[in-house]
């Protein structure tokens, strides 16, 4: 009896749940073959992408920022990584040093974030045409992979349980917890929901702003890699609308516009969500261009009923 | 004293006359006349965009992430009527519907964030998505070609024979929007709602019109873009206009606006859409790959909000 | 808490209404394909076949007419054809996600032409260890070698024909500038070594400048014009496609500057009409029709256990200004109209 109360305290209480359950149902009516392990492991190695770059948007909108490089600096990092590879490097090595770019580029944002009242947007933005540019110099397009191995990051399995998922689950398990029982989460939600607040009471509001572009910059770096290693490839433009993808996962999943509310497995579900659609339209056959229409239709839909509830309480 | 409100007033105008300065020493080509009327020629279609973009973000609501598809659907529904043997009365009716149509889709968009209170970025980028597949399906494909010699006047023609019309269309609606703006009650009204909404409240303003107003505003002037476009392309096909959004938000940001409204200019719009494609060129004509542009953008873009924050200080 | 759960569930409920809404119709206009390969009278089996068709975007002209010709040899042999395009050639892992959707929704047969040669080899050798037999067209993926079968052009084939006529029409001499499409990409660099390789061969043809288009007309454009600007003396222009070819007429036109000669590839419509009015030089056709139909008419006859061809060839015509009235009454008497 205690375990279920305090389980379903955790249940977030966004509706991406719902809509998933939805879909789900729905999908496994229409299409055959859709409940298969196949089928499983398959959306979960396409929506890992978006789970990391979920984060990302779920981390700059709980502190009332706005992060729009995080696209950019995912396809940097495998960028250089790849490049590094392509240069000797073991893997290890390579997407070492593609974290190191990912982390230079963060550090920019975080110090014209935290040190200067530059709106995030143009610092994002800025930092976004700097990151793609920056991959395509290293080679003006698609870098291959020479390493087998590395693919294994995004097809690989344990214990059939495809890697991905394995990375994002510890991702998201991680982070719940810093969130909700560290003092850094404590002050990430403060800086977020009241900032004079978060001041007066003492919290580095600086050094709180950075960090999140620097954890942003890691957290774009691997969904970098992972990206790369479904195609073998790292190309400067691959990350592009991500951003946007991910900050639309994390609205759908209740992430509150104006900082300091939410629960980060909200985005995990907002990401999910959008897979799952996605992974079911194409399943049916529905031309990309339908499935846009769908997808900009519903977030109209959800945003508005998401205020609608608001100001019903 | 003087010299920090000197430089806060026209700080843009001296970076723009040091970049210039810069680039023609670095390439004594770039002062040729034949030079400077391409780059005002390929700075006229993103001023007109940003100026719709300027009217929007007055506001302080956020940034129009649809003008690009509101400027590919308006041509390409326009363009039927746009024909070479269609006759003058036809091309009217053209434009007038491709301004309906962008209004209507800035009607949407000022409804749903200013009723609903719903956030722009994510409301436009809605919209964005539905919009640009209605293009896609509406064209399905196809290129229409071969438009009435009085677009092609206005896309690529030459007036009093040596000047691109384009520029002049570009500066004549530069010197409208500066008016209505200046000195029109609504477009006063416009940056009243951005700069104090709760004292335009009080003062019995509607600011839902005046959200709606600044929208519609974008949308239209996106409409007029895409016509103008029609005739230097040649060509309507549903892809165009896709990257507009990010340029025209660069444009903006580099020519002064506030990101919390109340605060930018027609003319800003004019500056930053002049000094981004002075530097596009400038890379050109010295043979610096066109893969630095995104960089060079980036960064002169934190240069110049930089520059206002510290001066404001 | 019951308010927002009643709310939200209306919410999925309208989108799921939408979403079933929507079908996915595909056009099909009548593909007008001269002597569209072999094959008589309709496969007799009484199976529907889902044969999966790759295009690598759903907008543009290209591929829309080779779903056409695709679907138009579906509703001849009875089989069902289902279109799979991202938005964009860029968006490889789009494509790699919707074949391995298509292979979880029970495809017979995929014909698919890759965004990235590279990407897609693990997602073919997936659909080929689940017993699902691969066309390739438009453009070859080297390193995957189980398909059944290739259709298309030989891409450094055609670019080396359509060139040579260029080089041929100037009597082998002049300045060339290539406005390549997407450098990394496998049909670019196949085509772009078509041009270098003929620099070689006439040592009086100069290349001055390489810039990328990404063959995209307004990209084209925008480096066209500086192109133009920063060289004065420029007799050909070599463009990866007939779109990005369009962008750099428009360019030159509209600078003003003539005497420069203009070549695309693919033989659409659009550049055959140019073709037509002198402001295009030449363009070859890749025969967008037929690489639908028979990539759909190859996978049928497979799966029916036929013998089918290791290759099949599109397209080959160039188009010029004396026959690209001739071209377009044959292929597109609908076009532009």
């Amino acid at each position: 009896m205690k375990l279920k109360s305090s389980l379903l305290k955790k249940l977030p209480s966004s509706g991406a749940i719902y809509g998933i359950i939805l879909f789900v149902l729905c999908f496994s009516l229409v299409i055959p073959n859709y409940f298969t392990l196949h089928n499983i492991s398959n959306i979960a190695r396409q929506s890992a992408v978006l789970c990391f770059i979920s984060m990302c948007s779920c981390l700059a909108i709980l502190t009332n920022q706005t992060d729009l490089s995080c696209g950019a600096i995912s396809s940097f990092a495998a960028c250089v990584a790849a490049k590094a590879m392509n240069g000797g490097c073991s893997v290890l090595v390579g997407c070492l040093i593609g974290l190191l770019a990912a982390l230079a580029i963060g550090a920019i944002n975080g110090v014209l974030a935290g040190y200067t009242e530059i709106p995030t947007f143009i610092i994002t933005l800025a930092t976004m045409n700097i990151a793609e540019s920056l991959g395509m110099v290293l080679q003006g397009g698609t870098i291959h992979i020479p390493y087998e191995s590395f693919k294994l990051l995004s097809e690989g399995n344990i214990l059939y349980i495809p890697i991905p998922a394995l990375l994002v689950a510890a991702l998201y398990i991680a982070m719940n917890y810093i969130l909700k029982h560290r003092k850094y989460g404590t002050y990430l939600y403060a800086v977020g929901g009241k900032e004079d607040a978060a001041w007066t009471s003492g919290i580095n509001v600086k050094r709180m702003k950075l960090s999140v572009y620097l954890i942003n910059a890691v957290l774009a770096a691997c969904a970098g890699f992972i990206y790369a290693a479904r195609l073998s490839a790292a190309n400067p433009s691959q990350g592009n609308g991500l951003e946007l993808n991910g900050i639309c996962a994390a609205v759908l999943g209740g992430i509150v516009l104006g900082g300091g509310r939410g629960n980060v497995f909200g985005a995990l579900l907002g990401a999910i969500a959008i897979s799952i659609l996605r992974n079911g339209m194409n399943m049916l056959g529905f031309r990309i261009l339908t499935q846009m229409m769908v997808i900009g239709f519903i977030l109209i839909v959800i945003l508005a009923l998401d205020v609608a509830k608001k100001e019903a309480k | 004293m003087k010299g920090k409100d000197f430089l806060m007033k026209y700080s843009r105008i001296v970076i723009l006359v040091l970049i210039m300065a810069g680039v023609s020493i670095a390439s004594p080509d770039f002062l040729k006349p034949s030079n400077l009327l391409n780059v005002a020629r390929q700075s006229s279609m993103l001023l007109i965009m940003s100026l719709g973009m300027t009217c929007a973000m007055l506001l302080g609501r956020g940034v129009d992430m649809s003008i690009g598809a509101t400027l590919s659907l308006t041509s390409c529904v326009a363009a039927g009527f746009l024909r070479s043997n269609d006759t003058v009365g036809s091309v009217l009716i053209g434009i007038v519907i491709a301004l309906v149509i962008g209004m209507f889709i800035g009607l949407i968009n000022g409804v749903l964030i200013s009723y609903l209170h719903l956030p722009a970025i994510l409301v436009t980028y809605g919209v964005r998505e539905i919009i640009r597949s209605v293009a896609f399906f509406y064209m399905d494909g196809d290129i229409i070609s071969g438009f009435h010699k009085f677009v092609m006047f206005m896309g690529s023609g030459f007036a009093f024979g040596a000047i691109p019309t384009q520029i002049i269309i570009a500066l004549v609606l530069t010197a409208a929007t500066a008016w209505m703006l200046k000195h029109t009650r609504m477009g006063r009204e416009l940056y009243v709602v951005g700069a104090n909404p709760s004292a335009a409240k009080f003062s019995g303003l509607k600011a839902e019109k005046s959200v709606i107003l600044g929208f519609v505003l974008s949308g239209a002037l996106a409409a007029l873009a895409g016509i103008v476009y029609l005739g230097r392309l040649g060509a309507a096909e549903a892809e165009i206009g896709n990257q507009f959004h990010f340029q025209c938000v660069s444009a903006v940001a580099i020519g002064g606006i506030s990101f919390a409204g109340g605060a930018g200019s027609a003319w800003g719009a004019v500056i930053g859409a002049l000094i981004l494609n002075i530097l596009i060129n400038g890379m050109n004509l010295l043979n610096i790959s066109s893969y630095w542009q995104g960089t060079v953008n980036g960064v002169i873009i934190i240069v110049a909000v930089l520059l206002d924050y510290v001066v404001r200080k | 808490m019951m308010k927002k759960t009643t709310l939200t569930m209306a919410a999925i409920l309208t989108a799921a209404a939408v979403m079933t809404g929507c079908t996915s119709s595909a056009p099909t206009a009548p593909a007008s394909s001269a002597a569209a390969g072999s094959d008589t009278a309709a496969a007799a089996s009484g199976e529907s076949y889902k044969i999966g068709v790759f295009t690598k975007d759903s907008t543009t002209a290209f591929w829309r007419y080779v779903v056409q010709g695709a679907m138009a040899k579906g509703e001849e042999l009875g089989v069902e054809v289902i279109e799979y395009a991202p938005a964009s050639y860029t968006d490889s892992a789009g494509q790699l996600s919707m074949v391995e959707d298509s292979i979880s929704a029970g495809v017979d047969a995929i014909c698919i032409a890759s965004c990235d040669s590279t990407a897609i080899v693990p997602a073919l050798e997936k659909a080929t260890a689940a017993g699902i037999p691969v066309v390739i067209f438009n453009t070859l993926v080297p390193d995957f070698k189980d398909n059944i079968t290739f259709v298309g052009v030989d891409n450094y084939d055609a670019s080396y024909r359509v060139t040579e006529e260029l080089i041929k029409a100037h009597d082998g001499k002049g300045n060339l500038v290539i406005l390549e499409g997407d450098p990394a990409g496998y049909q670019n660099i196949e085509r772009t070594r078509a041009v270098t390789d003929l620099a070689e061969k006439y040592p009086d043809v100069n290349i001055i400048t390489r810039q990328p288009g990404y063959a995209n007309r307004e990209k084209s454009m925008n480096a066209m014009e500086n192109i133009l600007q920063a060289y004065s003396d420029i007799d050909m222009v070599w463009a990866i496609n007939d779109v990005a070819a369009m962008g750099c007429v428009q360019a030159i036109e509209g600078a003003g500057r003539t005497g420069i000669d203009v070549i695309g590839i693919d033989g659409t419509p659009e550049g055959a009409t140019a073709a037509k009015d002198g402001r295009l030089k030449f363009t070859i056709d890749q025969g967008p029709f037929d690489q639908g139909a028979m990539s759909v008419q190859a996978a049928v006859d497979y799966l029916n256990g036929k013998e089918i061809e290791e290759n099949y060839a599109t397209g080959g015509t160039i188009v010029g200004t004396d026959n690209a009235d001739a071209f377009l009454q044959e292929f597109y008497p609908d076009f532009n109209k």
